[in-house]
């Protein structure tokens, strides 16, 4: 599998292979100027991938709201694959809308990759 | 470059104002020694002798430059005296002539076999692949520094016309270098004659023209332009070959008259190509302009940049345009004011709808134990117009509804969205629901009937009888609460709407005094780049305590004056309510 990447004026996108699920990391402003583009890449990523997911926030300085649909849209779409959601470096402060918003209560975080990909509960295929 | 050699030759000049016979002169001092050929045994041809021999003597500038010429090569002037004058002479000449040439003499070895040419004079402009230029072309000989000369046509060339005397032209040489910085090939076109007993040589460099006719080409292909001249006289027309293409025409039809090329042009653009031929007839100003052509079944962009000479009464002899094909761009351009134009008429009608769901009211809204002032901020940004709301409104039971909200998205779908969502926040609380209730309900109808909308909501329900509020909020930030100038948050939080069916909300509940203020808003207020939003809450109630410690006196106008939006770029809605004693209409459930 090969590594994908996408760069804009304000944002970084780039996912690798974690073994036993996609790591996609997402650095700069997650707004509405990135949601066209960043949707194409997740489409992208779970085409490479399959609905087993890993974003790392850790090197955001914005999420607006878009982007929280977008976030929900990913974490829809892997569980209705029956595939596995979850979020890394989602304490900062940029990511406080994830708290604000009930996502963080919903939705797996994890302070680091390894750690989230060491909680994964066993893929079936 | 011309411009170049000819004022080094004139700086140099301390006697004579050229650079050759100048060069003659410096030899004085013995500066430039050349090696070359003194090793040869040079031999002079025959026609040396015939030179003009008093030349030197009867020029005091020219009698300094014989010695000078014999540093250059003593050897052959020892053996021909008359040499340095012929070379002097053919300078002079060369000086005053454009171009490339030199003049060479033929050096023979004892057997009186051509081994080598020694160049005695070059124009100003001369080049050679080394990049020497005029003068320090003087000196220098062809088997010593171009030594793959030898043997080719060229030098077959050289050696027939000092036998003939039969002047020729040789094109498409191609001249081989080894040299370390030097073009490996390079092509020439050149003419030698026989002069004096030496060659005649002058040359062009074809491999420079050919690669800048092939750039010029590659330049036109890619800007998708052509040039073409009409000469209005004559009647001669030249096109480029990317005219033709442009045009879809085979060259071997020929270019178009202008009033041919009129017939190919949209009828509607007709005028535009008469006032060009206005323009031309008066003015040498480049003109440009734009029209429809005809090519093929459709229609083409063209612009054109075009100018006209003209003869002394004023007459245009000659017109010479360079023109382009835009119709791609122009095409792109069309759809994107189209796309601009449609955006800012949803931009505008989203604006419209927003303002009849919620109309602006400057004046505070009077209801029964409270006072109420909102202010709706639409987002200079489109992409976030749209989604922001508030309600307040009096439900008659004794109870008020105060809620604020936001939808995410933009445009006419987040307003209408919006608006269903405020509509049945109100028709949910008219029907007697508590907060919890009300967004119960409105989070599995999301769920169920919009999947595609996220939204975030408080919504409060105000009992004037005990003054006690209740609420919740969905995903949204908590209001604040100001009691004096203390400020808290009112935190009772749920999950956002319209993500998980299942989720349930619960109410706070809090006994609200006289002249206490609830602040609601949507995130644009606090959210900023690079900042925790809690922060941004953190600088909101400092800015409240700020504003309410002197306790001015319209604590409600105070408190709304102090709030300013931190993020323009977003929808943002602030909702300030005053708890106000209770009226005797208001009081009369409790």
């Amino acid at each position: 599998m090969s590594d994908l990447h996408l760069e804009t004026s304000e944002a970084e996108l780039s996912a690798t292979d974690g073994g036993t699920a996609g790591v996609v990391v997402i650095n700069g402003a997650f707004d509405h100027a990135l949601h066209a583009p960043a949707s194409l890449f997740l489409d992208e990523v779970f085409a490479a991938f399959g609905p087993y997911l890993i974003l790392d926030l850790s090197g955001l300085d914005l999420l607006d709201s878009r982007a929280v649909g977008l976030i929900v849209t990913c974490w829809r779409r892997a569980t209705d694959q029956d595939g596995w959601f979850a979020l890394v470096g989602a304490e900062r402060g940029a990511t406080r809308i994830l708290w604000i918003t009930g996502l963080a209560t919903r939705i797996p975080i994890f302070a680091t990759v390894k750690d989230a990909l060491d909680a994964q509960p066993p893929r079936d295929h | 470059m011309r411009k170049d050699t000819i004022l080094k030759s004139g700086n140099d000049s301390g006697v004579l104002p050229y650079g050759g016979a100048n060069l003659l002169a410096r030899a004085v001092d013995g500066a430039h020694p050349r090696e070359g050929p003194e090793r040869l045994p040079a031999a002079a041809g025959p026609g040396f002798s015939t030179a003009a021999p008093g030349l030197s003597t009867t020029d005091p500038g020219l009698s300094t430059a014989d010695p000078g010429l014999s540093s250059v090569a003593p050897g052959l002037f020892s053996a021909d005296p008359g040499l340095c004058a012929v070379a002097v002479n053919v300078q002079a000449m060369l000086d005053v002539m454009p171009g490339c040439a030199s003049w060479a003499v033929p050096l023979r070895d004892e057997s009186g076999t051509i081994v080598d040419f020694l160049h005695l004079a070059a124009t100003p402009e001369a080049e050679d692949i080394h990049g020497r230029r005029g003068a320090d072309l003087v000196g220098v000989s062809t088997r010593q520094t171009y030594p793959s000369v030898v043997g080719t046509p060229l030098w077959q060339a050289f050696l027939r016309v000092v036998e003939t005397g039969t002047s020729e032209c040789l094109s498409g040489y191609e001249h081989v270098e080894d040299t370390d910085g030097v073009p490996h090939r390079s092509s020439y076109s050149l003419r030698i004659a026989r002069l004096a007993g030496g060659l005649l040589n002058s040359w062009t460099r074809d491999d420079v023209g050919q690669r800048f006719e092939a750039r010029l080409a590659r330049t036109e292909r890619l800007g998708n332009l052509g040039w073409g001249r009409w000469n209005l006289v004559t009647g001669e027309i030249v096109w480029s070959s990317q005219l033709y293409l442009i045009h879809g025409r085979d060259p071997a039809d020929g270019p178009l008259t202008l009033e041919d090329y009129s017939t190919l042009v949209h009828p509607d653009d007709v005028a535009v190509i008469e006032r060009a031929t206005e323009m031309w007839a008066r003015s040498p100003e480049p003109h440009e302009f734009e029209v429809r052509v005809r090519v093929g079944g459709g229609l083409r962009n063209i612009r054109v940049s075009a100018e006209a000479t003209h003869d002394a009464a004023g007459r245009p002899l000659e017109i010479y345009g360079v023109v382009q094909d835009v119709t791609d761009w122009r095409r792109t351009a069309d759809d994107l004011a189209t796309a601009n134009r449609l955006l800012e008429e949803e931009n505008r009608l989203t604006a419209h709808l927003q303002n009849i769901i919620m109309p602006v009211q400057t004046e505070p809204y009077v209801l029964p134990g409270l006072r109420v002032s909102a202010r709706y901020q639409p987002a200079e940004t489109v992409a976030y117009l749209g989604g922001d709301w508030y309600q307040v409104i009096d439900l008659g039971d004794g109870d008020v509804l105060l809620a604020v909200g936001d939808v995410a998205g933009h445009g006419l779908a987040a307003a209408s969205a919006m608006a269903k969502l405020r509509h049945a926040i109100t028709g949910l609380a008219f029907a007697g629901h508590d907060p919890a209730q009300i967004l119960t309900a409105l989070n599995r109808l999301l769920c169920r009937l919009r999947p595609d909308v996220l939204a975030t909501a408080l919504v409060a329900r105000y009992s004037t009888a005990d003054r006690t509020l209740r609420w919740t909020h969905a995903g949204h930030p908590p209001m604040l609460l100001a009691r004096g100038a203390r400020i808290e948050r009112l935190l009772h939080p749920g999950v956002l709407l319209g993500v998980f069916e299942d989720a349930a909300y619960t109410c706070g509940a809090v006994r609200l005094r006289p002249d206490d203020l609830l602040v609601m808003f949507t995130d644009g207020l606090i959210e900023r780049r690079g900042r925790d939003i809690y922060e941004g809450l953190d600088l909101m109630s400092d800015a409240l305590t700020e504003a309410l410690r002197p306790s001015p006196t319209d604590r409600l106008a105070a408190a709304m004056e102090a709030i300013v939006p931190g993020n323009e770029t977003d929808d943002t809605c602030l909702m300030v309510t005053q708890i106000t004693e209770v009226t005797a209409r208001a009081g009369r459930r409790g």
